[in-house]
């Protein structure tokens, strides 16, 4: 037997397994057994374990129902073969059946741990990778896992068993999306880490300064990761690829070298954000085709896209935003004299010396749809389709900061700027990078590790000493969502037979479509592709204030003026006017003397506020009227 | 020297019949263009020669010649098996001469008397000599091609081979070049096997319908764009559009009555923004293909499959932001896989909406990466494929697709009759009728040339018999725009590093950003902006 493929396996850097790696580490799904592997140490660590002679079984009295199904790792023993082992029976109080032989002859002594994760960091990591088999998954919680070897692991998966290693946060699962959030493994120099066959890699950072961060190998896939490569050593990798692989949502630096680099068939970039680098991707494959999809990729000094050789198929850009920097660096899609068929759509090719170039005339090439802008050439050797533009595509946010004559020093690595405004303009450690394009210091890409004031940043790599002649420049802002001139303009648009329409825009990033609810359309307007139908009742312009605006015109009702309100009444709320009117034109005050004695009576005003005090004498005597009953 | 790279092309419905014009022109020489016109400009006789070689004599030889095409009729030692030629030069009153044919003869292979040849007028197509004409230019060459119905004369299959600087390109136009005709109504019609066959080939706006007992409809090498490909035959597994190498379809309608819409042979196969339907598998893949991408599509109504896997695959593909439509009622599997060892294939951002199975296996396949699509309406989802985390199950909320179905139909004289049925949204030459089975019928897909509300009439007769109980469905509407429960759900969404958030619908339709935002729906760009 082997290890079986429905093992689970558990990495925690909280791990107490001894040397790191010395613990069981998996459990297979649907064993009888207890699951021990997902806690930080071992649940058994025996000692003193035997057996009659070479083969599968461990004697031990410890021997429980619950280890069934767990995996353990055999530390040392007399005759016995240290390795990770799958327990597939005991016999309680008696013997451990392992899923092969462990020993090679009559054991003594053997040293072996039940359960407990993982903890990597030693020179079993490579061990520990080569012992996953076709079937397994290897979780992999939020920590930084320095390796202690460089990781070539020895086992494929298949097309019906592949091999997974995913990350997670806090709980299997959890799919955590920020780079802060995911495991990080950290290959510094070493090698670094390569997967065999039919692996999927999930939710994992990889950092390294090889010639190649990560290898992923043939038929593989990486989906929500992140490859970094800070070798200040050109030409060195954060991600090299083979033959049928697909990365998906993952984010790329290098920077020195290439986000990608490869030279197989078939690969496929989906949702990919590949940034600050020399080259973005550069392929050099002759055969079948690379498909780059919806990628983001900027600020690489040399090339966002490069295909070095005679690639003839159909490789195809489609959908992207490739951005150089504001001041224009390196070439866009750069292709090879021999290249040919490259299929470059719906993308947005900004800030470039040359947007795309072409070694040699070639028109058989595909462009068409694409934005070209802000390129001190927009294309090389190649021929814009009729449905390219060349309008700005208003980057949501954007920019960028460029120095000159400043000075940089190693130990701290800073550089410093008289009269800059880093912290004004945006930079933001941790997430902006510094490209040194001058001679003086060490050109190319560095990380921020803080913002130290206006006028100085903290570099995480020393950028050598220059006084006062060093030239950078720095991309901030960094949200590529386009404004409303790129809205719509891609392919397709009206499908061939034109029964149905689309509406895609130009480049990586599809604008949000707000949709306003009922009430707040014209009720009986149909909207949102007829799907939905307005219910806001929209007053007629005659019930609406002269002038007003109102549905796409103005009102047309007219307010009586204050002299026809009643003095005092406050109306049209929004105008705050006041009534004035006293009735005057409708009674005069008889005067007091001519009203009867002792008679309230109101006078301009809306109370009593005259007594008459005209004196009457024997009946049927007769007083002046009172002022007009209008007055309210 | 032969014909001129920069040589262009003229084909139109009305000119002299029997391919007998000069039928193009060379960009720049000093003559006049005579090829833009229905019969040839100079239509000469008693034609001689010296001898062997390149020159022909005649005292109508005049200066407004050069640049145009010469083709011989007939003549003693002229050549005529290769019979089109460009004059490149002309002493008045005098002489002709000619490039060497396509072939790298001279128009004279001795000397030459009675000699008959036309100098100018466009090509008519509908000939025994279709496909000598269509072999007769070169590397760069353009034909042009006005709106018309051409029936070929002959099964084509172009030998002409472009280059990467220099591609062949046929083209089709309604009234002025270039005005790029997008509809049946304004695209030339090309009836007749028609197999382009050869390397950097570019087509562009025409419709080409295979009627007959072709086997396939188009063999092509380079870019097929905004063209329709009908192969109305009645025989199974034929094929619309067979690809003989690197091939691209872009913005193109697919439809094979009883075969394969596309198959993809050996090279890589780009699809993007076409509409594929109405074919028993709509793009039908043997396992040796190099990297087939099929993008933002429509594949609507194929009976067995939309995309069908026949063998292990060679390569990994990608069926990324596609909408595939079985029927309300269900039909087939939208993607089908007969041998699960397949290669990776991608499966992103599409719509999978009325199958008896969207995503079917033959054995267990967790190779494979599905995620953001939408399953509904379907009888089952998937079959020994797993699906992904982002997966849904909504409806996608169709602007306007429904079907007609009936199970008591009977048929007489070519027409299907329903008593009880009301047609009232069909539309004719647009909608297609599937007969599913019935006594008398064959069952299979056919046009609907016209109806009644009880009545339709397919374009093929599909049997006669009075039996009711004919079953059938009718798709119409075919509008695949979708709702908002689609808006936004697609991948990629929130960019690595969070600093950018993509909104993509899921589907080949993204959806009109119709208020808010600065809006401007009506403002897109569609295919009539093309140059």
């Amino acid at each position: 037997m082997a290890l079986a493929a429905g093992i689970a396996w558990e990495v925690r850097s909280t791990s107490t397994a001894t040397a790191g790696n010395m613990s069981g580490g998996g459990f297979t799904a649907g064993a009888s057994g207890t699951d021990y592997s997902q806690q930080n140490s071992p649940q058994y660590a025996l000692t003193g374990g035997t057996s009659a002679g070479a083969g599968a079984v461990i004697l031990h009295a410890s021997a429980a129902a619950d280890m069934v199904g767990n995996v353990l790792y055999l530390v040392s023993g007399t005759n016995a073969t240290a390795g990770w082992y799958e327990i597939t029976a005991v016999s309680a109080g008696v013997s451990i059946t392992v899923d092969r032989n462990c020993t090679t002859g009559a054991g003594a002594s053997i040293v072996f741990n039940v359960g407990g994760a993982i903890a990597l960091g030693t020179t079993l990591d490579s061990d520990f990778f080569g012992a996953v088999v076709a079937g397994n998954t290897v979780h992999i919680k939020a920590a930084t896992y320095t390796l202690g070897e460089a990781v070539a692991a020895g086992n494929n998966g298949s097309k019906t068993s592949v091999i997974r290693l995913i990350g997670y946060n806090s709980s299997r699962g959890d799919t955590p999306t920020l780079a802060a959030n995911r495991p990080t493994i950290n290959s510094a120099a070493l090698t670094g880490f390569t997967t065999g066959t039919f692996w999927e890699i999930y939710n994992v950072n990889f950092t390294g300064t090889a010639a190649n961060t990560f290898s992923l190998a043939a038929d593989c896939k990486a989906i929500n990761c992140k490859f970094l490569n800070t070798s200040t050593t050109a030409s060195r990798n954060a991600l090299a690829y083979t033959t049928n692989g697909y990365v998906e949502n993952c984010e790329l630096i290098s920077y020195r070298g290439m986000g990608a680099n490869g030279s197989a068939s078939n690969i496929m970039f989906n949702g990919c954000y590949i940034h600050d680098c020399n080259i973005g991707i550069n392929h050099t494959g002759t055969a079948n085709p690379i498909h780059i999809n919806g990628c983001l990729i900027e600020s690489c000094t040399s090339n966002a896209i490069k295909l070095t050789a005679s690639l003839t198929s159909n490789s195809i850009i489609r959908g992207c935003t490739l951005y150089g920097a504001e001041n224009k660096t390196g070439v866009g899609l750069d292709l090879a004299a021999g290249v040919a068929s490259v299929k470059l759509t719906n993308c947005i090719i900004y800030g470039f010396v040359t947007g795309a170039n072409h070694g040699a005339a070639n028109t058989s090439n595909y462009d068409n749809y694409n934005a070209f802008n802000n390129n001190t050439t927009n294309a090389t050797n190649w021929t814009l389709g009729p449905s390219s533009v060349t309008t700005a595509p208003g980057f949501t946010n954007v920019t960028q900061v460029t120095v000159t004559t400043a000075t940089t020093a190693n130990a701290p690595n800073t550089l410093t700027k008289a009269g800059a405004t880093f912290i004004t303009s945006g930079v933001t450690a941790g997430r902006d990078y510094v490209n040194i394009t001058s001679t003086s210091g060490t050109a190319g890409v560095y990380g921020i590790s803080s913002v130290d004031s206006e006028t100085q940043l903290t570099l995480d790599l020393a950028p050598g000493a220059s006084a006062g002649n060093v030239s950078a420049q720095i991309t901030v802002g960094r949200n590529f969502a386009i404004g409303t001139n790129l809205q719509a303009l891609g392919s397709p648009s009206a499908f061939q037979g034109a029964y149905t329409t689309s509406y895609v825009d130009i480049g990586g990033v599809q604008r949000r479509i707000d949709v306003p609810a009922v009430g707040n359309v014209r009720s009986g307007t149909t909207y949102d592709n007829t799907l939905k139908t307005g219910t806001l009742a929209v007053p007629a312009v005659s019930n609406v204030l002269l002038g007003i605006a109102v549905d796409a015109t103005t009102g047309t009702y007219t307010g009586p003026a204050t002299g026809d309100v009643k003095t005092g009444v406050t109306y049209g709320a929004s105008l705050g006017l006041t009534g004035t009117y006293n009735g005057s034109d409708r009674w005069t005050d008889p005067g007091e003397s001519n009203v009867r004695s002792g008679t309230a009576y109101k006078a301009n005003s809306t109370t009593n506020n005259k007594i008459g005090n005209l004196a009457t004498s024997g009946g049927g005597g007769k007083s002046a009227g009172l002022g007009p009953s209008k007055l309210g | 020297m032969a014909i001129s790279a920069s040589s262009v092309w003229e084909v139109r419905s009305n000119a002299s019949a029997g391919n007998v014009g000069g039928g193009f022109f060379v960009t720049g020489a000093s003559g006049t263009d005579y090829s833009r016109q229905a019969a040839p400009q100079y239509a000469l006789t008693g034609v001689t020669s010296a001898g062997a070689g390149n020159t022909i004599l005649t005292a109508s030889a005049a200066a407004d010649m050069v640049g145009n095409g010469l083709r011989v009729i007939s003549g003693t030692n002229f050549t005529t098996d290769n019979p089109w030629f460009e004059i490149t030069s002309v002493s008045v009153g005098v002489s002709i001469t000619c490039s060497t044919n396509k072939a790298g003869a001279s128009i004279c292979t001795g000397v030459g008397s009675s000699g008959v040849v036309n100098i100018g007028g466009a090509i008519s197509l509908q000939d025994t000599s279709d496909q000598t004409f269509f072999n007769a230019g070169s590397a760069g060459n353009t034909v042009w091609i006005k709106q018309g119905t051409y029936t070929m004369g002959a099964s084509i299959l172009t030998s002409v081979t472009g280059t990467t600087a220099l591609p062949f390109v046929i083209r089709g136009y309604n009234t002025t070049r270039g005005d790029n005709p997008t509809t049946r109504a304004t695209m030339p019609k090309l009836i007749g096997a028609l197999y382009f066959g050869s390397a950097f080939q570019y087509l562009r706006n025409l419709y080409m319908r295979a009627p007959g007992a072709g086997n396939n409809g188009i063999d092509l090498g380079g870019i097929m764009y905004q063209c329709i490909i009908e192969n109305a035959d009645t025989n199974a597994n034929n094929a619309a559009i067979f690809c003989a190498g690197h091939v691209a379809l872009i913005d193109c309608e697919i439809i094979c009555y009883r075969g394969r819409g596309v198959v993809p042979n050996t090279g890589s196969v780009v699809i993007n923004g076409c509409y594929i339907h109405h074919c028993d598998v709509g793009l039908s893949l043997n396992g040796t293909a190099a990297g087939v991408s099929i993008t933002n599509s429509i594949i609507e109504g194929c009976v067995t499959a939309g995309i069908r896997f026949l063998n292990a695959q060679v390569a990994a593909h990608i069926i990324s932001g596609n909408t595939f439509y079985g029927a309300a009622t269900k039909l087939g599997n939208a993607v089908q896989y007969d041998n699960g060892s397949a290669a990776m294939q991608i499966i992103t951002n599409n719509i999978f909406y009325g199958f008896a199975t969207a995503i079917s296996c033959n054995s267990a396949k967790v190779l494979n990466y599905v995620n953001s699509n939408t399953f509904f309406n379907n009888t089952a989802d998937v079959s020994n494929i797993t699906k992904g985390a982002l997966d849904i199950a909504l409806d996608p909320g169709f602007t306007s697709v429904a079907e007609y179905t009936g199970t008591t139909a009977t048929t007489a004289g070519g027409v299907m009759t329903d008593s009880g049925a009301n047609f009232a949204n069909v539309v004719d030459g647009r909608d297609f009728i599937y007969f599913i089975s019935g006594t008398g019928v064959t069952a299979g897909i056919y046009g609907i040339s016209s109806h009644t509300s009880t009545t339709i009439t397919p374009d093929i007769a599909p049997g006669n018999n009075a039996t009711a109980d004919k079953v059938y469905k009718i798709i119409y509407g075919h509008n695949f725009a979708s709702g908002t429960s689609m808006k936004a759900v697609g991948t990629p969404s929130s960019f690595p590093g969070g600093l950018t958030t993509s909104y993509i619908d899921i589907g080949a339709a993204q959806r009109a950003e119709s208020s808010g935002g600065g809006g401007r729906s009506n403002n897109h760009l569609g295919m009539g902006r093309l140059g």
